[in-house]
């Protein structure tokens, strides 16, 4: 009965737990988006790689080295 | 003729005559090798874990994992138990290769599908109630709490967490546990469906997370990912390590794992040899050794059959609490949520998210609810892992 007592103890706890830690990893990410999203107005949109001749130069070279020449590249997109 | 009877003794083969039970553990690990090879059931752990059952149930080889006295030296261990009991009492005992694991594991994980949708989060938390509910009904069924403990953190549907709290909790159920825990993993496109058969309805499977977010948009879209998916790990390390300090050997290293991966070239070596030849080589000491553990005395009792039959309970529950916290999230909020989003929280990466969005599909070709389903998945991650801490922190010791 002891163990059955704790068993049950030990369900509330550890679903509470779960969810206050999965909740300040939510208030949390919302918070870093919130300050990483005024970080990056305040320094500008940075340019797109996409369009950048500077960007395009390196990844044609770390491309043509990688590949040793073998390489051709037919489009470039961001990540994400 | 004495030649001939030394030549007979050196085989196995009297040693299985006395021992037929030995037969039956040949067989179970010839199965397992067939459905990790031919059916590719998780075939990257089942096959090392069926092959380390298969040479430790051959007598005289020194490869099963034997109970001895811990304050043996490892040179002691090696010479005295064979090489396959150094690799347990050294890597696997002492709780190392889980964490080692976790951290390849982070190191392949991509956060940025649960960033884009937090609030999906929390269905990674409610789909940790069957670890608490089997835990209950174990300990009605005559486990004590540690075993009990055990077997419940099947239904978080994660390996290497469900190794880790066993290898803490009740070290002597390791096999068992371990063969179930990846078996289900590995049924994860069965067991999923069949759950959803029974807990949704074809109009809440008609939820179209896409459309959704048409009519809700996001308040707060990202502008910048990359930067946000660097500090992220850091910060829900942090918060863990000072929340649930017992879980931190894995959401530690997992959160390290996925640092150095999104951190990109400056740490790329790291990042190459976390997710490649760490991860590699832990999965094969882990599988083999977990594997050894299976001999028939360990094996072949009324125990195994109650860890399997709670463990695929705990597995259902879990999934069907995922479901039922959707369920009650849509009958007060406006923007719906598909309850198959619900149905991964568990973990299982990124299998149930696969399985839920071909459900998806199957009854609207137009939704695709992958990277949604992905949020509450990686989330079951942390949530598992926490519930783990919690079970370590109350009944180790």
């Amino acid at each position: 009965m002891d163990q059955l007592s704790t068993a049950l103890t030990l369900l509330g706890i550890g679903m509470i737990t779960v969810f206050v830690v999965l909740l300040l990893v939510v208030l949390t990410g919302n918070l870093l988006i919130r300050i990483v999203n005024n970080l990056s107005s305040d320094e500008g949109t940075p340019p797109s790689g996409k369009d950048d001749p500077g960007v395009i130069a390196a990844i044609t070279a770390a491309v043509e080295i990688v590949t040793q020449g073998q390489g051709r590249i037919t489009k470039i997109e961001p990540k994400n | 003729m004495d030649l001939f009877e030394k030549l007979y003794r050196m085989t196995a083969i009297q040693d299985i005559i006395d021992h037929p039970q030995i037969l039956l553990m040949l067989l179970i690990a010839f199965f397992l090798l067939y459905l990790g090879i031919k059916k590719q059931y998780e075939p990257l752990l089942l096959v090392p874990i069926a092959f380390g059952m298969l040479i430790a149930n051959f007598p005289g080889g020194q490869m099963g994992v034997v109970k001895i006295d811990e304050s043996l030296t490892l040179y002691q261990i090696a010479k005295e138990h064979g090489i396959m009991n150094f690799v347990y009492y050294s890597l696997i005992k002492t709780g190392f290769l889980p964490p080692i694991i976790f951290l390849g594991v982070g190191a392949l994980t991509d956060f940025g599908p649960m960033l884009r949708n937090l609030r999906l989060a929390f269905f990674g938390a409610a789909a940790q109630i069957g670890i608490f509910t089997v835990l209950i009904s174990a300990v009605a069924f005559g486990f004590d709490l540690k075993e009990a403990a055990s077997l419940g953190i099947i239904g978080g549907a994660d390996g290497p967490t469900a190794i880790y709290t066993t290898i803490k909790l009740a070290p002597h159920l390791l096999g068992p546990i371990a063969i179930a825990a990846y078996s289900y993993m590995a049924l994860v496109p069965v067991i999923i469906p069949l759950v959803v058969r029974f807990t949704t309805t074809k109009k809440e499977l008609l939820i179209n997370m896409k459309q959704q977010d048409k009519l809700f948009p996001s308040k707060r879209p990202i502008k910048n990912l990359q930067t946000l998916k660097i500090i992220f790990p850091i910060a829900v390390g942090t918060i863990v390590a000072l929340l649930v300090p017992s879980s931190v050997p894995l959401i530690g290293l997992l959160m390290f794992g996925n640092l150095i991966k999104e951190i990109g070239a400056t740490t790329g070596r790291l990042y190459k040899a976390a997710s490649d030849t760490i991860l590699n080589a832990a999965t094969i000491f882990l599988g083999l050794a977990v594997g050894a553990t299976m001999t028939t005395k360990a094996f072949l009792n009324m125990e195994t059959i109650l860890i399997i039959v709670g463990g695929f309970i705990a597995f259902a529950i879990s999934i069907a609490g995922g479901i039922m916290s959707v369920k009650v999230y849509n009958l007060f909020a406006k923007k719906k949520i598909n309850p198959l989003i619900g149905a991964t929280g568990l973990s299982a990466v990124p299998m149930a998210s696969r399985v839920a969005n071909d459900i998806a599909l199957k009854h609207d070709p137009s939704n695709h609810l992958l990277q949604y389903a992905m949020a509450s998945n990686i989330s079951g991650v942390i949530g598992s892992a926490v519930a783990a801490g919690v079970l370590i922190s109350f009944l180790a010791g």
